[in-house]
């Protein structure tokens, strides 16, 4: 019975904390005009969040091509279709794997930076101070995140899909043996516009979440070292699991 | 501030990198639609089952794609499936009694129509429409007409054993 | 209720001489009582000490004043504006015109120091370039960092940080200044050097200051009003050597650091030799 209890427990602060997140993202979205017209701390938040993660989106997304141009040979390679891994590599990368493996690992890496920084932030009083100086810090310092984040998502899923593909190729053709020509064309075939806009409505998507999750953890921190601590841990958890739940709605709502 | 500067060209080298991925996956990973605006002249067809097949989907001759599908409509009266197909420009030397089916692309792949030649010295026109044309095979239809041969041949079968054994017992 | 609102009315037309005027105030926390009936006043142009033991809320006290939490009862006036008459604008107006010393000095961690003195006027000026560096230097000065402008937060002692905080408050020229336990580990050159600028920014500028503080002795040698507070009430209130020459317990518990008296030095527990002799029955 009290293992019923706590299901509805979590069902209910759950629920609590959704509608404060939106109500945070109702404040946020109100200040992001005002935030635009100080681009520059934008951008050094594009920077933050994006640039700083090029190298682990840029390896993984190597190494994400290459085992599916591996696995997909040889799975292919069962049915006679080898030359389909072109359109099979592709069509992952750009609909599931580029969005959400991006979206994972965002938010392992910027999210918590965020998360913590935010958190830090809030610990040290410097939130405080700033409500003192009377500069509102969610203007200040979480909507420029909050909107860098969204404008680094799409493009690091662009990126990872970019180079999945090209490791697929260097699997598949230079390794594997699969004519060059085949894997190309049957891709240009058989994948279109269509696609690549499914992954890009993914990943803006997911950035929202992703920069939202991660901004809200890090303001609503309890201001402690383990407080932050646990904001960081909830950030990535909390993003994983809404991602891959968005994935599913958003699959279903595009086809 | 000094390091803005450094952050301000990373950050664009980052945003650059991105526009170029996105760009590459648009152009070079997706085929080039043949844009079926208003070149080209239009033909119908009508099909008593159309199976799969999408608007956009091909239309060919001898494996090579001439055409797209351009809309597809229920005719009311002749209960049939009435597609209208965009032939390109440049094909316009189809014989009028051309036949039009629907084929599957490879095993898994989607529905086109595939156009035969026939032997008419009089080509297709703009509107003008296709009279021979084959349905999509519908495995359900392939399924039952399979059964139902199976059955008949048993059917067979057992008046043959019928006669045998008749002729058996008068012997 | 009417009571109150003339009370308030007559705070806000005595407003010429208090910059702030607490009246009535109830304040508490989850179950626990914080503040209860309590009235403090802080005259223009002196520098106002507030003291008392530790956990008194002296810190809820500045945060009420500046409006950051809102009491259960009782008015808080600041510079003639009633605080609970003020929307979220017209309490961040207000407080352009106060400025605050945290506790650790609460620095922008990834800005330099000329960038956290410059923060305020970037945020509600549109000062040009030039005249931002001159404000900010001329801050710098006046705490004797001018050539600390380039380092960053991380690379200043904890005396430094102060300094640093000080200036970033006094950059938009406040009416008030406000110090939130400003001498809290510091060295004692450190100590002399924050106690001499509070004194020295308040004369020149002809603005109040309020501070915050428990080291009795340093403050009372600047402060020109004392209030001792605990349990939630003022338990005295004057000027130092009133407070020094006091009859009252508290008072001079608190005055001469006597380590038991009114505040006791045993936390609350069970009688002692019940629970020593309980343990070695087992």
């Amino acid at each position: 019975m009290s293992l019923l209890r706590e299901l509805w427990r979590s069902l209910r602060s759950g629920l609590e904390t959704l509608g404060e997140m939106m109500l945070f993202l109702g404040r946020m979205l109100a200040y992001t005009p005002a935030s635009l017209r100080r681009f520059g701390l934008i951008v050094h938040q594009v920077y933050n969040t994006g640039a700083l993660s090029l190298v682990i989106i840029m390896l993984c997304g190597l190494f994400v091509g290459m085992v599916l141009g591996l696995q997909g040979f040889d799975v292919l390679q069962r049915f006679g279709s080898e030359e389909s891994l072109g359109t099979m590599t592709a069509l992952s990368l750009l609909k599931e794997l580029g969005p959400v493996v991006t979206a994972l690992l965002f938010s392992g890496r910027a999210g918590t930076a965020l998360a913590s920084e935010i958190g830090l932030m809030q610990a040290t009083d410097q939130l405080a101070a700033m409500r003192m100086m009377a500069v509102d810090p969610i203007r200040r310092v979480c909507v420029p995140r909050f909107v860098g984040g969204i404008i680094a998502m799409p493009l690091l899923a662009a990126i990872f899909s970019g180079i999945g593909i090209y490791g697929a190729q260097l699997v598949g053709v230079q390794m594997m043996g699969v004519d060059s020509g085949q894997f190309w064309s049957q891709m240009r075939a058989s994948v279109e516009t269509r696609d690549v806009m499914e992954g890009v409505i993914k990943s803006c998507v997911f950035g929202v979440a992703c920069s939202l999750i991660a901004v809200y953890e890090g303001y609503n921190a309890i201001p402690t070292a383990e407080g932050v601590g646990r904001a960081t841990t909830r950030t990535v958890v909390i993003s994983a699991v809404v991602t891959l739940v968005l994935d599913y709605m958003l699959t279903a709502a595009l086809r | 501030m000094r390091q803005t500067r450094a952050i301000e060209f990373s950050t664009g080298l980052f945003a650059l990198l991105g526009f170029a991925a996105l760009f590459f996956l648009l152009t070079q990973i997706t085929n080039r639609d043949i844009r079926f605006g208003e070149t080209g002249y239009q033909l119908l067809a009508k099909f008593e089952n159309i199976g799969s097949l999408k608007v956009g989907a091909p239309v060919s001759m001898a494996g090579v794609t001439i055409g797209r599908v351009e809309k597809i409509e229920y005719d009311n009266t002749e209960y049939k499936a009435a597609v209208t197909l965009r032939i390109e420009p440049g094909y316009n030397r189809i014989p009028d009694d051309s036949d039009a089916a629907i084929f599957t692309a490879g095993l898994l792949g989607g529905q086109y129509i595939g156009i035969g030649p026939g032997g008419s010295e009089t080509y297709f026109k703009d509107k003008d429409q296709i009279h021979l044309t084959q349905s999509a095979i519908v495995l359900e239809n392939l399924i039952s007409k399979f059964l139902f041969s199976l059955a008949g041949k048993d059917k067979d079968k057992d008046q043959n054993q019928d006669a045998q054994g008749a002729e058996a017992k008068t012997q | 209720m009417v009571e109150e609102s003339q009370a308030a009315a007559a705070d806000i037309a005595a407003d010429a001489e208090n910059i702030v005027t607490i009246r009535g105030l109830d304040y508490g926390v989850a179950q626990r009582e914080i503040f209860r009936d309590l009235n403090i006043i802080i005259r223009r142009g002196r520098v106002t000490a507030i003291m008392g033991p530790s956990g008194t809320g002296k810190t809820t006290l500045l945060r009420l004043i500046t409006g950051q939490i809102v009491p259960d009862r009782g008015s808080v006036i600041v510079d003639g504006k009633d605080l609970s008459q003020l929307s979220r604008t017209g309490l961040y107006a207000l407080r352009q015109s106060m400025g605050m010393l945290f506790q650790n000095g609460a620095l922008l961690t990834d800005l330099d120091v000329f960038e956290n003195i410059a923060f305020p006027l970037r945020e509600h000026t549109d000062l040009p370039e030039p005249l931002i560096r001159r404000l900010v230097l001329t801050k710098l000065h006046a705490v004797g960092l001018r050539g600390a402008a380039a380092l960053v937060p991380a690379e200043l002692s904890g005396g430094m940080g102060r300094r640093v905080a000080l200036a970033r408050a006094m950059v938009m020229d406040p009416k008030m200044l406000i110090y939130d336990e400003p001498f809290a580990g510091l060295d004692p050159i450190s100590l002399g050097v924050v106690l001499r600028l509070i004194r020295q920014m308040n004369d020149a500028l002809g603005i109040t200051s309020i501070v915050v503080s428990h080291d009795v002795h340093e403050i009372a040698a600047v402060a020109d009003d004392c209030y001792l507070l605990s349990g939630g009430q003022v338990v005295a209130s004057g000027n130092p050597k009133q407070l020094q020459s006091s009859e009252s317990e508290v008072v001079r518990q608190f005055m001469n650091g006597l380590a038991d008296g009114p505040v006791p030095f045993h936390y609350p527990a069970p009688d002692y030799a019940t629970q020593i002799l309980a343990r070695e029955a087992d």
